[in-house]
């Protein structure tokens, strides 16, 4: 980001012109190794790529150049069990020396140090879960119920697209800055030994941390501000408020001063928020005219926006490194930073409705994928059995072990007698081996795409809405899930991402338009991609279409019927041919035989139903999900 | 470990506070379901709530925290040597995390013991060690159902049983379960649900001012958390008595026969199911009127502890758009015969 912020970097080392962005990346590395184990850490923002493992690589460097003892460094990856994060038996020292060796667990290891989270967006709702306990705690429990003391700040890489995949919410609630690489040139990204020596140089060390931030001053009127900024945010978390304190004095503590200016909080809000508060009153001793600010600030916009365009091109060299130095010395008053900080709330919302984040947030869930592997292997333990339960099956260690131990001692006559020290071999015998059986039921998830056309459309939805919350009231058993997509006018749009939460349907099941032509083409389109995304998670889908199917809008948006009719021919032929169960309730008054032609392309079950009321629809679709739900 | 954040220093969420307290004065009561956002200090609620409680006797070395009148069974100390010291030890507080295995909650095979000596011995687990105390499940809502299962056995039971690996053991385990949860992320199930004694909704506080309240005794116990206990330790002395004082006198609070059929009244009105209502709304008065120091439940009190006792267990109609919360208050100022605010 242009304006007054990354100083700290360019003022050690005044020859190089670093990019404003990267210069921020800098900041936050500076600011996460400072304060290793007091903040929840970085949400890394970026595809895996040259720039992202600069990044890493001079957080690596500033580690290690820093001054005290040198910090953990651990890498998780997402599909790590829950068992290791907090550690347990160690099977292979418990054998070796006779005795339970128990390992430290993952977080523990990690104490005042760092966690690097690969795939983040990967990570099982459990293991989320625990780490997140472990973050508010500041220890971790192992399996033997022993405390260690793990605490630690988290390098989250979130490699997620925005369209299906967000980290679970335990996680993402707790990590303090949000960093994006996204567009950064690998020209931008410079990673030299040096210059993380000279950044590194002047942090303290790791017990003096805690201590020093303790020492510096915070006004209330900031105080003030960071809790209004943070009550802007959509479900005004509260912790994001604790956090802009947090950085801001941390920020204060890398320049050694003794309180906190609002300079410090608008730079905390836009390492933690990613947000530019536009505080254009405030001096600006840069020689760059304001203007040229901000359209650098439009660029920089537009190029979070779209991820794939060209970065923007690099900011003419700033010689002025040491005026830089100075604009932090400027104090803005703190009633002022209140005002930006209401000014900024507009621009917080602005921010946060843009499609892709909103999106996010809407999908904010505990991460369901990557918790199953493929084949015949997932679902959830269903006990323990004595004969592999399917050819391949490996035995489970640990339960091997336990129907082996009781044996022991007859198996080793000697096992008493032996005063030396030396360990008796553990002998297992083919009837010890123990298989883990899992019992797997495929969960599903019905799409509803609801015409919403025409004059009939508000009757029509209103029953729609009462056989998805008629379904989601008593699909708790069933653990299926429901989504919905209305079309109308030109377009289709999705009103409900696939959920179970019944309180999450009725808030946006409230108030949904009707009228207008009919883009069924569409509708087919935007169900098969939610059907893959759906299947993608290790659901089966059901689409249940509710229309007359009188599509009169063709897949670019064009109203031609002909056209409007093949495209949907075509896409009916593609759900079918990936094998997605559908069903198509025609609700004309009187049913078409071009409807039931294109119920049969995509092999759906086709139900007239000239009264559309909730409790049938809901009858048809019930006996759908049970048809297939049980495998 | 650091001292916890101290109870009484929450700032507002009242009803979840007022749940919490009469769940510690009477255990009885079922135990809390917290469900609300993110960052509304249910887990700091929970745990702080453990510095309150009174401390128990015990046993050292024991591994049930056995009730020296009443040693677990299997317990191989309070059972088999019952001259062993006393001690005073803190209530338990549990946390069953999201991804503990059946083994880690119920209890399993000693695995030190068997490979070191050769002998079958059971290691209690997590139930055993929340036995006379609190068992926290954060995010209850997305807990393996199967654990849902057993830990729904063994709070109506009082008692856990283990079955496995040529293992038999029943040792007792009562405990306060409190759970709490975001509903956006996934339902409960309705039988877990039922077994909660109270129910309470949060929020993040809406108001500026509260907020920077928060923040700013957030921020003064992240800098000094001796300091800060030093400065609460007054209002928390007061919270603990009235917990200690409360615990003697919930077995002696008058009920009268008037305000039974008035619970009776309420349930019928919203069609409860089942006579866990009741008998919840009626510990949950005597309770509350406990903890105010008074010898008997008054109107007001089962009117404040009927929202909290009953909303979760409304017969769920998805077409109903009104929030159960009004449905009780409806409920409650019907039966009441005046129009009732929720305390």
């Amino acid at each position: 980001m242009p304006d007054p912020g990354p100083d700290l970097d360019t003022d050690l080392d005044p020859g190089a012109a670093v990019h404003p962005r990267w210069g921020d990346a800098l900041l936050a590395a500076q600011v996460l190794v400072a304060g290793a184990g007091l903040i929840g850490g970085v949400r890394l923002r970026a595809g895996a790529g040259p720039v992202r493992d600069r990044w890493l690589e001079m957080m690596r460097l500033m580690l290690a150049a820093r001054p005290g003892p040198v910090l953990p460094w651990i890498r998780i990856p997402s599909s790590s069990a829950a068992g290791r994060l907090t550690g347990g038996i160690d099977i292979a020292a418990t054998l070796t020396s006779g005795r339970p060796v128990h390992e430290k667990g993952l977080l523990a290891r990690a104490d005042s140090g760092f966690i690097v989270l690969g795939m983040a967006e990967r990570l099982a709702g459990a293991s989320a879960a625990i780490i997140g306990r472990a973050l508010d705690d500041g220890e971790s429990i192992g399996s033997s119920g022993t405390r260690q003391a793990s605490r630690f700040s988290i390098v989250a890489l979130d490699e997620s697209t925005g369209e299906d995949e967000d980290l679970p919410s335990a996680l993402a609630d707790r990590l303090t800055l949000d960093l994006r690489l996204d567009g950064l040139s690998i020209r931008d990204a410079v990673c030299d030994p040096d210059l993380a020596a000279a950044l590194a140089r002047d942090l303290p060390g790791a017990e003096t941390s805690a201590k020093a931030m303790g020492g510096i001053h915070m006004g209330d009127g900031l105080l003030e501000a960071s809790a209004a900024i943070s009550m802007a945010l959509p479900g005004s978390p509260i912790r994001r408020a604790l956090d802009l304190v947090r950085v801001a004095r941390i920020l204060a503590m890398l320049e050694r001063k003794d309180s906190v200016d609002g300079e410090y909080l608008a730079t905390a809000v836009r390492l933690c928020l990613g947000i530019t508060l536009n505080t254009s009153e405030q001096p600006t001793p840069e020689d760059q005219p304001a203007e040229a600010d901000q359209a650098q600030n439009q660029e920089q916009d537009q190029a979070e926006d779209t991820d794939d365009q060209p970065p923007p091109p690099p900011e003419p060299p700033r010689d002025d490194a040491d005026s830089d130095g100075e604009t932090t010395e400027a104090e803005i008053p703190e009633e002022d930073m209140v005002v930006a900080a209401a000014a900024a709330s507009r621009a917080v919302l602005a921010e946060l409705d843009r499609p892709d984040r909103s999106m996010a947030s809407k999908m904010a869930r505990t991460g369901k994928s990557g918790g199953f592997k493929s084949g015949s292997r997932r679902g959830r333990p269903a006990g323990i059995v004595s004969r592999p339960p399917y050819t391949e099956a490996r035995p489970d260690v640990v339960s091997t072990l336990r129907a082996a131990i009781p044996w022991q001692r007859l198996r080793n006559p000697d096992f008493a007698l032996r005063t030396d020290g030396s360990v008796p071999q553990l002998r297992i015998l083919p009837s010890d081996f123990r298989y883990i059986r899992f019992r797997h039921r495929t969960e599903s998830t019905a799409i509803f795409a609801v015409d919403a056309s025409g004059s009939t459309a508000m009757e029509r939805l209103a029953e729609a809405k009462g056989a998805i919350e008629l379904l989601l009231g008593d699909c708790y058993v069933r653990r299926d899930q429901v989504a919905l997509i209305t079309f109308r006018g030109l377009t289709a749009e999705t009103l409900l991402e696939p959920t179970r939460s019944l309180v999450r349907a009725k808030r946006s099941l409230t108030g949904i338009p009707g009228g207008g032509p009919t883009p069924l083409a569409g509708a087919i389109r935007r169900s098969l991609e939610i059907a893959g995304m759906v299947q993608r998670r290790g659901r089966s889908p059901l689409i249940v279409y509710l229309t007359d199917g009188s599509g009169n809008i063709a897949l670019d948006g064009k109203p031609d019927r002909v056209r409007a009719r093949e495209d949907e021919k075509m896409l009916a032929r593609q759900g079918a041919a990936l094998g997605y169960r559908s069903i198509l309730i025609d609700i004309s008054r009187r049913p078409r035989v071009t409807t039931r032609e294109l119920a049969r392309s995509m092999q759906a079950q086709y139900c007239p139903l000239p009264i559309v009321s909730a409790s049938a629809v809901n009858a048809i679709v019930s006996a759908e999900l049970q048809k297939g739900g049980g495998q | 470990m650091a001292k916890p954040y101290p109870f009484s220093a929450i700032v507002g969420q009242d009803e979840m506070k007022e749940a919490l307290l009469m769940a510690a004065v009477e255990p009885a009561l079922g135990g809390v379901l917290v469900f609300g956002d993110r960052g509304t200090g249910k887990s700091t609620a929970v745990r702080a709530l453990a510095e309150l409680v009174p401390e128990l006797a015990g046993t050292r070395g024991c591994r049930y925290n056995c009730d020296p009148a009443q040693p677990a069974e299997p317990c191989p100390v309070c059972a088999t040597a019952p001259k062993s010291e006393r001690i005073k030890r803190r209530a338990p507080m549990v946390d069953l995390p999201l991804g503990a295995t059946e083994d880690r909650v119920c209890g399993a095979l000693d695995i030190e013991k068997a490979l070191v000596s050769g002998e079958r011995a059971f290691e209690p687990g997590l139930l055993a060690k929340a036995h006379r105390g609190f068992l926290y499940v954060d995010e209850v809502n997305l807990l393996e159902d199967h654990l849902v299962d057993l830990l729904l056995d063994v709070a109506a039971s009082g008692v856990n049983v283990v079955e496995r690996e040529g293992l038999s053991v029943r040792h007792p385990a009562r405990f306060v379960l409190v759970g709490s949860g975001n509903p956006e992320e996934g339902e409960l199930r309705p039988q877990l649900l039922d077994r909660f004694g109270l129910s309470v909704d949060v929020a993040s506080p809406r108001d500026i001012a509260s907020r920077i309240e928060v923040l700013k005794r957030r921020d003064a116990y992240e800098q000094d958390a001796d300091a800060f206990h030093a400065k609460w330790s007054r209002e928390e002395q007061r919270l603990a008595a009235r917990i200690v004082a409360g615990r003697k006198a919930v077995g002696s609070v008058v009920l009268s026969e008037r305000l039974m059929i008035m619970m009776a009244h309420l349930c019928m009105q919203l069609g409860v199911d089942g006579l866990r209502g009741e008998l919840t709304l009626m510990r949950a008065a005597r309770a509350k009127a406990a903890l105010d120091r008074r010898k008997e439940a008054t109107v007001e009190d089962v009117l404040a502890v009927a929202p909290m006792a009953l909303r979760h267990r409304l017969r769920r109609d998805p077409l109903d758009e009104a929030g159960s919360k009004t449905r009780v208050d409806r409920a409650i100022s019907e039966v009441a015969g005046a129009p009732v605010g929720h305390a």
